[in-house]
């Protein structure tokens, strides 16, 4: 008997296709393309207004491209999406809001928000905040958190749907050392145990180094190089622009964190 | 005092108030919750001045109508104008749709949008009010447009307007859960499956509704009060979101039962007395605020 797989199992977690992406006639991202395979650790890296959250943001679905296409695991960005966990750079969220992180992570299984938290929905948030060292972050209002424990919170959120990809942008921003630790080694551990697709935005070398298998260099908008780590890290002028000279570099290099 | 209460609940025309009053305040307490959290306060006075503009319109298709077929024009006098109420419910829903449009094309801040169809279809209103005077039709009773007429409510205003609220309310407690989220943060709520462009119409629409269905209670004037100062009360309490729609939907039907006991019993318009009533028990929610929250008097 021939079964034939679907195309979507194998399909790449990320294929884009010549995309342009324009703001009110200012172009913000011109003919970007590259393909994604599963189970890859990607890092976007570049200067600062290289066009690198919105490349995100259209990938994702969240801004609408001018030309081009994007597909994710051979589905529309709309429905490929759903496949997601996401953290975004800045947390927008409205800061009056009454939401308690219980709530935030249930929310993003329901697709609503909570009237009432069930035990279920309260149990899983506990299991996704315990897999990023943030139990006791639980029942804590969202406005009452420090920067990071907030990127701890929206990681919960983000793995909490067991989602067959991560899209993070700037995940380390805010966060101490020890923190950074911690998250780079929880990132490194989904893709090498889960098989888990990642892809991040970061302006950290050590990161980049020590996690990427694929990486993207952007500026004004464009892909100017993408290729494994070792190739891009080669040209001197990309380690100048793209990445900065952190504190927590240190903590990361230095043996804190185990690989 | 017994003896008043009985007298008041001896009077059909109190228990159709008390009972219409309750359910559409707490209709526009979730749906103010909501608008609070979207930080579009000002829709409830955007759509209730819609609202006139959209009485007013409909008012002079009445009389053109009349003069074409010989009838004689809805005076609204009978009924307090309920008749151009119930019908400019629908255009005031798409004026709603409207602000939402332009606020979302316009890439408009907060309530920029709500701000430029306030005066224009208020002006609307006064336009149309006028040819139709000038038509020769009938005046319309306007004091119970501008400030509300809840106690000359008839049965079929109340089955009406108790459906609306009750409808409203199902919705603001399962679907407006989506709008809520929205609310909270546009981007994850889209990555949470939200439709969050349909949230934002849903819940312009669903305000232009209950605005509508609320007339009768408070009037183009007062109604916003009704969206307002419940959701401001329950948002000094820390809280779920949950508690705050709890919180507020008590709040509002506990001012509107006690404002129209006095508004019966000080012999004053219940619409004005309402409103009064909602503000003594917010800014006594503030001062209780202040003694049981150590850092709120700051």
């Amino acid at each position: 008997m021939n079964i034939k797989s679907d195309p979507r199992e194998t399909s790449p977690a990320i294929k884009v296709k010549g995309m342009s992406l324009a703001i009110e006639g200012r172009s913000i991202l011109h003919d970007v393309t590259f393909t994604l395979e599963r189970g890859e650790f990607l890092c976007i890296c570049g200067p600062n207004g290289a066009g690198k959250t919105m490349l995100l943001k259209a990938i994702l679905g969240l801004g609408k491209p001018t030309l081009g296409t994007v597909s994710l695991f051979g589905l529309s960005s709309r429905e490929g999406r759903k496949k997601i966990g996401y953290v975004p750079q800045r947390k927008n969220f409205d800061r009056m809001f009454p939401a308690r992180v219980v709530e935030v992570i249930a929310a993003h299984v329901s697709g609503a928000w909570p009237l009432m938290i069930s035990s279920a929905a309260r149990d899983k948030a506990a299991a996704a905040l315990r897999i990023v060292g943030g139990e006791h972050l639980l029942d804590k209002e969202l406005r009452d958190l420090s920067g990071g424990e907030l990127q701890r919170a929206f990681l919960a959120r983000a793995l909490v749907a067991d989602p067959e990809m991560l899209v993070l942008d700037e995940p380390m921003a805010g966060v101490d050392a020890k923190g950074i630790v911690d998250i780079t080694a929880l990132l490194d551990n989904l893709t090498k145990q889960r098989r888990m697709t990642v892809v991040m935005i970061t302006h950290s070398l050590s990161v980049v180094e020590h996690c990427a298998t694929q990486v993207i260099f952007m500026e004004g908008g464009t892909v100017m190089a993408l290729g494994k780590p070792a190739q891009i890290l080669h040209d001197p002028r990309i380690r100048e622009t793209a990445f900065t000279g952190h504190d927590h570099e240190h903590a990361i290099t230095s043996g804190k964190g185990e690989y | 005092m017994m003896e008043f209460l009985s007298e008041i609940l001896a009077q059909d025309f109190m228990i159709r108030a008390l009972t219409g009053g309750a359910l559409v305040a707490i209709a526009c307490a979730m749906l103010g919750v909501l608008v609070f959290q979207r930080g579009i306060t000002f829709v409830g006075d955007g759509l209730a001045h819609s609202m006139f503009g959209a009485a007013g319109i409909m008012a002079l298709l009445n009389a053109m109508i009349g003069a074409a077929t010989g009838s004689p024009a809805n005076s609204g006098s009978g009924n307090y104008g309920a008749f151009f109420i119930w019908s400019a419910l629908p255009l005031n829903v798409l004026v709603g749709f409207a602000m939402a449009w332009v606020r979302r094309t316009g890439k408009l801040r907060g309530d920029a949008a709500i701000g430029i169809f306030f005066p224009i279809m208020f002006a609307a209103g006064v336009l149309c009010l006028a040819l139709r005077r000038n038509a020769g039709a009938p005046p319309l009773n306007m004091e119970a447009l501008l400030f509300g007429s809840v106690l000359g409510m008839t049965p079929a205003d109340l089955t009406i307007m108790a459906g609306g609220a009750v409808l409203i309310a199902v919705i603001a407690l399962t679907w407006g859960r989506r709008i809520a989220y929205a609310a909270f943060d546009p981007d994850l709520a889209a990555m949470s499956g939200v439709r969050v462009a349909l949230a934002e119409y849903a819940l312009f629409g669903l305000c232009a509704a209950v605005v509508a269905f609320s007339m009768r209670l408070a009037g183009v004037v007062l109604v916003s009060s009704l969206l307002a100062i419940p959701a401001g009360a329950a948002s000094l309490w820390r809280g779920s979101y949950g508690w705050q729609l709890l919180f507020a939907s008590l709040f509002a039907a506990t001012s509107v039962k006690v404002g129209l006991i006095l508004a019966y019993w000080i012999d004053v318009p219940s619409g004005a007395m309402i409103v009064l009533t909602m503000g003594a028990l917010f800014f006594a929610a503030m001062v209780i605020r202040a003694f049981m929250v150590p850092d709120a008097r700051r």
